[in-house]
């Protein structure tokens, strides 16, 4: 029940192909997110599921069903819109209402679902008023109410937190968390923000211009990125890049000049193979003069309290980022030493592909 | 993802046609809740533009089957004094009412371009007269402009001035209907101050940092960025004055009193189809207009090019 | 509070000077209403007194009277008329309109724009071009002098409030009708139910333009109707002083009367109207 797969799916918008050829597996009850920076075609994929865009290519199966013939409304999924798309002259009990009437229950049955889903999101006291005379959060719960109270086996979810502010962002974050815990259904959430989909997915997906870059838990996207692209589009702030050549000895040989063990060994290939090295920017730290392996110049330093993310300009012109401790004593334009840690660093070959 | 993607994709054609359900299912409503207007611009419009064709090149009486004359229905037009009077007074009364017509709409969407405890006032009368019915209005003119009692004179008079006799003076009779036509511009107004209003605050204030003359921003950023408002009221404007007919009627009678110079194409093709029931002259007369208003529609949207600003694309 | 008192004088002579000018050419604009209103109120003699009589004096109120009992202006008649046509075309033309607009504006389909571009040539097309022919066939089928070919028409729709409404269906949300499409509505119950209540101002803008014109129609009421007990108020005005040319202050009550309507009309909705007047021009 309620598992959507994927298999070579393809959308042509014209002669242009968005949507190149995606496998893909979400189990029942997982959610799964997509993410990815705009334009990558993650909407439209959802769109696809839900039926509200043809499927070009390729086929989409939920519950092992073939549905690219099937209307929306029968396949099983609901979705949260963007904008929650809540029909503004409708009250919130008609909204959450609309679909199963559609559906042909009876009334009292409705009545019954009505409530039993507010009470769930507690919402009652919404029930009586229009969209309009509610606060962006309101109508973010009964748009998500409109979908639960379908009861479908697949729930969709297109950017929903992307128009609320940062506190209601968390706070509705967590509530589809529990929700997801409490419905164990499937879910597919959208969003071109990584930190909602690190605090919220079972897996990951990045999608980047109609593919699948890379699918994995949270973790593993973080601490092990496929590519180049995963690797840079993870993480805030994002991944350090640096390139490196391999030295004789199948060590890491700095822009510097300085020289590095892997921490996994050699590095395979011939002496002088270009690789770009990626190092989170907690693995870099402020060290005493000569003991680091790059130099810089403070370029701007993010006081957040806690930490202080510092932006360093090295002498061979590349920008590094790193997070240190609140209390750091760099300032704006001070050469700095800088450590580097590799264990858990990422080495990519000039296609974008993970080496080592 | 613009909405003009159709959903017949192009570049779907080579997979296998199938299963296109969410598209179909939209392309039939579309087709089907357009059918009735469909139906309609082949009945109404697409069907009798072909047919006026048809009857142009025929001896046709409405009663009695239509007779095929070839281009005669043209050589009679052509050698029809009349129409050659109406043509003149039409083209010289759309030169003169649309260009003035313009231009005071566009001093006045300039003045009530400002917030004042007034300006609803002020918008309510100049849009008033849009809503006289043409035949009130024209026989309210008619006695405004009475030579001997008429207020206009009058005040014209009691200024030391000699005002024509707008009626039965021949030179003044077609001022007549140019004052009667610039009365309704409020539709014109209103549309400019709309251009006018979209106008963004921000432009509108680094023009005023950047230059503190009044008149270097109305030539250099207002007037190009209201030219698709201008534009707009050019094409409406002539396409209407070509056919101005009520007024004319009202004023002149079908003949055009005083003296043929208030005859109006319109009036003239009227006088052809229903008093003397010549329909294939009256059609001839009709596919001339056609395509004068086409080609003169054609050649405005052709220079508009060069000089109708549009920002980014707008939808 | 304080603000008023400390405008410079300068802006004070402007704003003066500013509201004397715009007041002027309000009274230029006004001039034709309120003497056509004065001289519903005098008799002929009265309306051509020299020196001019700027009042009635005295009131009369017999051409109202007159209106309503002359047989060669059936003034109750032609204004019920009038009604039943602006009543009938406005309906008319909000549900046709509101199909095609619906379709064009929020539906994507094969031939879409094309269909469209031909409905804005229609709009710049000269209306008698296509005249012609239409009135030979509504005679050839007999419904010359009934309102059959006033009407009938704009139940397939109008160019111009196609256009119009367009430009309101363009703004509803497409997510709206996806959520309806996921929540089981059938296209036509989406239209219904969905999209048709997000436009109901503009239906009602496009009615109350339905009216106006309506109202004010000429041309086809002239070449159809036969009967001055059919004619609407616009035409019975014109065969009236057409035909007594000399009796001004009947004419100008009947003027002032078929114009009231609309004027109370415009001046009761006047937002609706702006609002509807800036979506015709967009491009």
């Amino acid at each position: 029940m309620g598992a959507v797969q994927l298999l070579g799916v393809q959308k042509f918008f014209g002669t242009m192909e968005v949507i190149k050829g995606i496998d893909l597996r979400v189990d029942d009850g997982e959610l799964v997110v997509f993410v990815g920076p705009s334009g990558c075609g993650k909407s439209t994929l959802l769109r696809m599921i839900a039926g509200l865009e043809d499927v070009d290519g390729g086929e989409v199966l939920i519950s092992g069903v073939e549905v690219s013939g099937l209307a929306p409304a029968k396949r099983g999924v609901a979705m949260v819109f963007q904008n929650y798309a809540l029909y503004p002259h409708m009250s919130a009990y008609d909204n959450l209402a609309y679909g199963l009437r559609r559906s042909g229950m009876a009334r009292a049955d409705v009545d019954s679902r009505v409530r039993e889903t507010a009470a769930l999101l507690q919402i009652t006291d919404l029930l009586p008023r229009r969209p309009k005379a509610m606060s962006g959060g309101q109508r973010q719960r009964v748009a998500i109410g409109r979908a639960i109270v379908r009861k479908p086996e697949v729930f969709l979810f297109d950017e929903p937190l992307s128009n609320l502010d940062a506190a209601l962002r968390v706070e509705m974050r967590s509530q589809i968390a529990r929700l997801h815990q409490e419905l164990k259904a499937t879910m597919i959430f959208v969003t071109h923000d990584q930190v909602e989909a690190m605090t919220l997915a079972d897996r990951i997906v990045v999608l980047n211009s109609g593919r699948v870059e890379q699918v994995g838990t949270p973790r593993e996207v973080y601490h092990n990125p496929a590519n180049l692209f995963v690797a840079s589009f993870i993480g805030s702030p994002a991944m350090n890049l640096l390139p490196i050549t391999r030295g004789e000895d199948g060590s890491i040989l700095l822009e510097s000049g300085e020289q590095m063990i892997w921490p996994g060994g050699k590095i395979d290939g011939p002496p002088g193979r270009a690789l770009t090295l990626g190092l989170r920017p907690d693995r870099l730290s402020l060290v005493g003069s000569d003991q680091g392996q790059i130099s810089g110049t403070v370029h701007l330093a993010e006081h957040l309290g806690d930490e202080t993310i510092l932006h360093v300009q090295t002498a061979a012109g590349r920008a590094l980022t790193l997070k240190c401790d609140g209390d750091a004593p760099a300032r704006l334009g001070d050469l700095v030493q800088i450590g580097l840690d590799l264990t858990g660093a990422c080495l990519f070959d000039p296609d974008g592909r993970r080496v080592q | 993802m613009g909405k003009s993607t159709p959903s017949g994709q192009a570049g779907a054609e080579t997979l296998p046609r199938r299963r296109r359900r969410a598209g179909r299912n939209e392309a039939r409503a579309g087709v089907l809740f357009a059918l009735p207007w469909m139906i309609g611009l082949a009945i109404f419009t697409a069907i009798p533009l072909v047919l006026t064709f048809y009857i142009a090149q025929a001896r046709f009486q409405i009663t009695g089957a239509p007779k095929w004359v070839g281009l005669q229905n043209y050589s009679a037009i052509w050698a029809d004094p009349a129409v050659w009077t109406s043509a003149q007074n039409t083209l010289m009364f759309a030169m003169i009412s649309v260009p003035i017509k313009l231009v005071l709409a566009l001093c006045l969407a300039l003045l009530l371009n400002r917030v004042t405890m007034l300006s609803g006032f002020y918008r309510t009368v100049f849009y008033l007269p849009f809503l006289m019915p043409a035949v009130a209005g024209s026989i309210v003119f008619i006695l405004l402009l009475n030579p001997v009692a008429g207020p206009v004179n009058m005040m014209l008079q009691a200024m030391g001035l000699s005002p024509p006799d707008w009626l039965l003076d021949p030179k003044a009779a077609l001022w007549t209907l140019i004052l009667l036509s610039l009365w309704p511009l409020g539709v014109e107004t209103l549309v400019f101050l709309g251009g006018l209003q979209n106008i963004p605050k921000d432009i509108s204030e680094a023009a005023d940092l950047d230059s503190p003359r009044g008149w270097h921003k109305l030539v250099w950023i207002t007037i190009p960025l209201i030219t698709p408002m201008i534009l707009f009221n050019l094409v409406t404007g002539i396409i209407y004055s070509f056919q101005v007919f009520t007024q004319a009627l009202v004023i002149g009678g079908t003949t055009g009193k005083p003296a043929e110079a208030t005859l109006m194409y319109m009036v003239v093709l009227y006088r052809a189809a229903f008093r003397y029931f010549n329909m294939g002259h009256a059609a001839a007369m009709a596919t001339v207009l056609f395509v004068v208003v086409l080609l003169l529609t054609l050649l405005i949207f052709r220079t508009a090019r060069s000089w109708v600003y549009y920002e980014g694309e707008s939808r | 509070m304080k603000k008023t008192s400390r405008i410079a004088p300068a802006r004070v002579a402007q704003t003066l000077v500013y509201h004397a000018v715009m007041l002027a050419i309000s009274a230029v604009f006004l001039l034709p209403f309120y003497w056509m209103a004065i001289s519903a109120f005098k008799n002929n003699a009265e309306i051509f007194a020299n020196p001019v009589l700027w009042f009635p004096d005295p009131i009369r109120l017999e051409n109202l009277t007159a209106l309503l009992t002359r047989d060669d202006f059936p003034f109750l008649r032609q204004f019920a008329n009038s009604v039943f046509y602006a009543l009938s075309v406005a309906c008319a033309v909000c549900f046709s309109c509101s199909l095609a607009a619906y379709s064009f504006g929020c539906l994507r389909w094969r031939g879409r724009n094309l269909v469209f571009g031909l409905t804005v040539c229609a709009l710049l097309l000269p209306g008698i071009v296509t005249f012609l022919p239409v009135y030979l066939g509504w005679t050839k089928l007999g419904l010359n002098g009934t309102y059959w070919p006033l009407i009938a028409p704009f139940f397939f729709g109008d160019a111009f409030f196609i256009f119009m409404l367009r430009q309101f269906f363009l703004g509803v949300p497409r997510e709206l009708m996806d959520a309806a499409r996921l929540d089981g509505a059938s296209e036509f119950r989406i239209w219904w139910q969905i999209v048709l209540p997000q436009v109901r101002t503009p239906l009602i803008i496009v009615g109350l333009f339905a009216i106006v014109y309506t109202w004010n129609e000429f041309f086809g009421p002239l070449i159809y109707l036969q009967d001055r007990d059919e004619f609407p108020l616009s035409l019975g005005l014109f065969t009236f002083q057409a035909a007594r040319a000399r009796e001004w202050s009947i004419s100008m009550t009947g003027a002032l009367l078929t114009a009231l309507p609309m004027v109370v009309l415009f001046l009761v909705t006047q937002r609706l109207f702006r609002q509807g007047l800036a979506s015709s021009t967009l491009k």
